[in-house]
């Protein structure tokens, strides 16, 4: 439960297999590794394996054993508890995340990793938790990088990444069965194992299904009415295996394959019910070889999305090359190259011609160490992207042809941090990066005739659109106060030149611009974040101990009327404070953690029925959750969760339902 | 004439090298080090404890925590006790553990890189003058430096992941 906030960028696909598809020494054995340094390790700062205290950016790790305390069943239910962590739960399975910001619906601002393979939707670019492959019990660690990452993720790490890295089958066979039962429906099934085939041989194996009642809708959001009579729905599967082809040389292959189906809110704060079913291939090979460590990765995601408005079927392949090794002693590079290529059905509307773009990349990272106090890195990438479009849109009904879609975008992202430990103790971390987030599927290429009020109209993306611009910068500084008390700290500003998002209720295009009004996917102006974090974590001698954080966030909004040609409010949506507690005991059979969460108010945008925009005022929300556990012995335990246990029936926390108590009881037998 | 002896004893007292003592984390420390050794096979890693005859008390306490072997992370350590004098029956070995002034002895690195044995101390002036493969700190936090031109003329290597998170000089 020990939080570790520390500093710095990123680690992408190819990094993610370097230093976990490998065999015996070659591998990032965490455990070892943390043991060593009595720290948390990651590869997920720089793409090199690093201490949690020498990483270039502020970064949380959270670890299988914290995991394990969490009254929660989801990722984003975890990530709550921690500073600069904003997280609206829309739905049962539909928690969205942002870091240092507003958590809208469909949140496309944040980079999403398994393994290093990107698990957030091409699409639109957010991220549906509950379609994960992973279990909660098999992870090592989720590692979450705050600010722009563009520089060694690639688009869409513009508020961070989270990186969730499975425990690896290579260091150690395991099996955990957990079985859940609780309040409104519950019930959860969670099987994870790794076994080891000899010396060069290993496979995990994973396997997850979720029933529960959805919570009810949010009083009048007439959309959202029915939600309450749903059952959200979650089935998982996963296979890995990783062979040692030789003393220096891995094969890691990975299939995964998850359906679900959840209550939800839109980009446009519009309720609605989806059913995902997803399947992704990943095989990545990496060498160790007197070049440096060459990793070879590719993976291909196969999503089917069926959104209330149409069903979307996109798919991802992506191959990356990368090498990683030291220069003399204080110099380590980074070099790779990414491409990828991302196709859609003509979405929503059938009969507009698929689309899709291709990108190639190439990026470099040196970190360079100057003394043991002073530590510099520095990371560029270059994207080059093209688009086209199969065929030509109607042209009755669309104001776009064909040829129109064949748009490049070229962009530079930066990455920039200074790491220096002063003699007066601690660290301080000074960095930058600018961020690039890339037009997607929805905002190029949508089409979908729609009737309001009996005028026919349609939603249209827009070729034009260009990539919104993250400039972050920070400066963060962490110190042991007492061998038992640890602060982290860190003021932060990010801002956002021509976000680009969805359309308002008022079309963008009219007659004679376009044969029928448009409601268009365009810039919609610039915002800005300020705010600053503060974690103090407590591990005293004996049973106790305990951690708390705060968050302060202050928006500056510059966009398009809200409620005109754009629902974007970040301004309202963001909680200006954040603040997290939690105290836990630790004895010999019986371990308990209470855990408090307050989110100051907001004024969120609702859109009950398309068309009908307004702003909902939603209170201070404070949260308090219990999970008690009994050894039983070494294998067997069993778990009382209660989760927001003061909501009773219904928390307002977000305008598309209203958050509910859950109460459940957790067997778990692990061996 | 004693007023002139205690000064010259005093200062050959406060001259003489202070070298800080390896303690039992240390140990464990250099023992999960070890484990990413590369080149050695199997847990079980034998550690030489080198020593001059003002730390043997220190020697023969680090081989009593040794004592049955010694679990840290992936191996296990077992001790054998070396006089600095006998450095050349270092053979055999998979480290050596420097104590006193056999860190700072260029015979008994001499010797122990001859027989490709990875020398280690906690006084971090061993592996800065070359004299060690590894220098040791345990507290207040892990630090691990490596001499890289000390580690090729062992011939010892160590897993890069491992490489990469230690200070290499």
């Amino acid at each position: 439960m020990k939080k570790q906030l520390i500093t710095t960028s990123l680690a992408g696909l190819a990094a993610g297999l370097v230093w976990q598809a490998g065999a015996s020494a070659q591998s990032l054995d965490y455990t070892a590794m943390s043991e060593l340094f009595g720290e948390p390790v990651t590869a997920g700062a720089t793409g090199a394996p690093q201490r949690a205290s020498d990483v270039p950016a502020t970064m949380v790790i959270i670890t299988g054993d914290d995991i394990r305390r969490f009254p929660e069943r989801d990722i984003p239910g975890i990530l709550r508890h921690y500073a600069g962590m904003d997280v609206t739960r829309y739905g049962i399975g539909d928690g969205q995340v942002n870091i240092r910001g507003a958590a809208t619906g469909y949140v496309p601002r944040l980079l999403v990793l398994v393994n290093g393979r990107e698990v957030y939707l091409d699409s639109y670019g957010y991220t549906a938790w509950s379609t994960l492959p992973v279990q909660l019990d098999e992870i090592q660690q989720i590692e979450v990088v705050k600010g722009a990452q563009s520089a060694l993720y690639g688009f869409n790490a513009v508020s961070g990444v989270v990186n969730i890295i499975t425990r690896n089958p290579e260091l150690g066979d395991y099996a955990i069965g957990r079985v859940d039962g609780g309040t409104d429906g519950y019930t959860d099934l969670s099987l994870v194992a790794a076994y080891g085939f000899g010396e060069r041989a290993s496979v995990r194996f994973s396997l997850g299904s979720t029933r529960a009642d959805e919570f009810d809708g949010f009083p009048g959001n007439t959309d959202a009415a029915g939600f309450g009579d749903l059952e959200f729905s979650r089935d998982t599967l996963a296979v890995e295996g990783r062979f040692a082809l030789t003393e220096k040389v891995n094969l890691l292959t990975e299939v995964t394959h998850s359906e679900v189906h959840q209550a939800e809110s839109t980009s446009i704060a519009l309720p609605a019910e989806s059913e995902y079913e997803i399947t992704s291939y990943r095989v990545g090979v990496e060498a160790d070889t007197d070049l440096g460590f060459l990793t070879v990765t590719g993976f291909r995601n196969e999503v089917d999305v069926l959104y209330s408005f149409g069903l979307n079927t996109t798919s991802l392949t992506a191959f990356a090359v990368e090498d990683l090794f030291k220069v003399g002693t204080r110099n380590t590079v980074r070099l790779s190259v990414e491409y990828r290529d991302g196709e859609s059905n003509s979405f929503p509307a059938p009969g507009n011609g698929d689309f899709g773009y291709e990108t190639l990349a190439a990026s470099a990272m040196w970190n360079r160490k100057f003394s043991d106090s002073m530590e510099l890195t520095l990371a560029g990438r270059y994207d080059s992207v093209d688009w086209s479009r199969d065929g030509d849109p109607d042209p009755a009904l669309y104001p776009f042809s064909q040829s129109d879609y064949d748009v490049s975008i070229e962009e530079f992202s930066y990455n920039a941090a200074l790491v220096w430990r002063p003699e007066f103790g601690g660290a301080m971390r000074f960095s930058t990066g600018r961020g690039v987030l890339a037009p997607t599927m929805f905002d190029i290429g949508f089409a979908l005739p729609v009737t309001v009020g009996g005028n026919s109209l349609v939603i249209a993306g827009n070729p034009d659109i260009e990539p919104a611009i993250v400039t972050n910068y920070e400066i963060a500084y962490d110190r042991a106060l007492t061998p038992t008390l640890g602060l982290r700290a860190a003021v932060f500003r990010h801002e956002t030149e021509s976000d680009r998002g969805a359309f308002g209720p008022v079309p963008d295009l009219f007659p004679p611009a376009a044969n029928v009004p448009v409601f268009l996917f365009d810039n919609r102006g610039d915002t800005a974040t300020s705010g600053a974090e503060l974690t103090l974590n407590g591990d005293p001698e004996g049973p106790w101990n305990w951690s708390a954080n705060y968050t302060l966030q202050s928006v500056d909004d510059d966009l398009s009327p809200f409620g005109v040609n754009t629902v974007r409010d970040y301004e309202g949506a963001t909680p200006s404070h954040l603040a997290n507690a939690r105290v836990g005991w630790t004895g010999e059979r019986f371990r308990a953690d209470v855990l408090v969460n307050y989110v100051s108010s907001m004024d969120m945008p609702m859109q009950p029925a398309f068309g009908a925009v307004t702003r909902v005022a939603i209170d201070d929300v404070v949260s308090a959750s219990f999970r008690g556990e009994y050894i039983i012995n070494e294998h067997l335990s069993v778990a009382l969760n209660a989760q927001n246990a003061n909501f009773g029936d219904g928390e307002e926390t977000n305008p598309n339902t209203l958050t509910e108590s859950r109460f459940w009881l957790s067997l778990r037998a692990g061996f | 004439m004693r007023f002139l002896i205690l000064p010259v004893l005093a200062g050959a007292l406060f001259s003489s090298p202070v070298f800080a003592e390896t303690s039992q984390r240390d140990l464990e420390v250099i023992g999960r080090a070890l484990g990413f050794m590369e080149g050695v096979d199997g847990s079980e890693r034998t550690v030489a404890i080198v020593y001059d005859p003002a730390s043997e008390a220190e020697a023969q306490a680090l081989a009593g925590a040794m004592s049955g072997g010694l679990s840290a992370g992936r191996v296990t350590l077992n001790a054998r006790l070396v006089p600095a004098a006998d450095a050349g029956s270092l053979g055999g070995a998979h480290a050596a553990v420097l104590l006193g002034s056999a860190s700072g002895d260029a015979g008994v690195f001499s010797a122990a890189s001859s027989a490709g044995v990875m020398t280690v101390s906690t006084d971090m002036s061993c592996v800065e003058s070359g004299n060690c493969v590894m220098g040791v700190q345990s507290a207040p936090s892990v630090r691990i430096v490596v001499n890289r031109g000390a580690a090729d003329a062992s011939s010892v290597s160590f897993a890069a992941a491992f490489a990469m998170m230690i200070e290499e000089i």
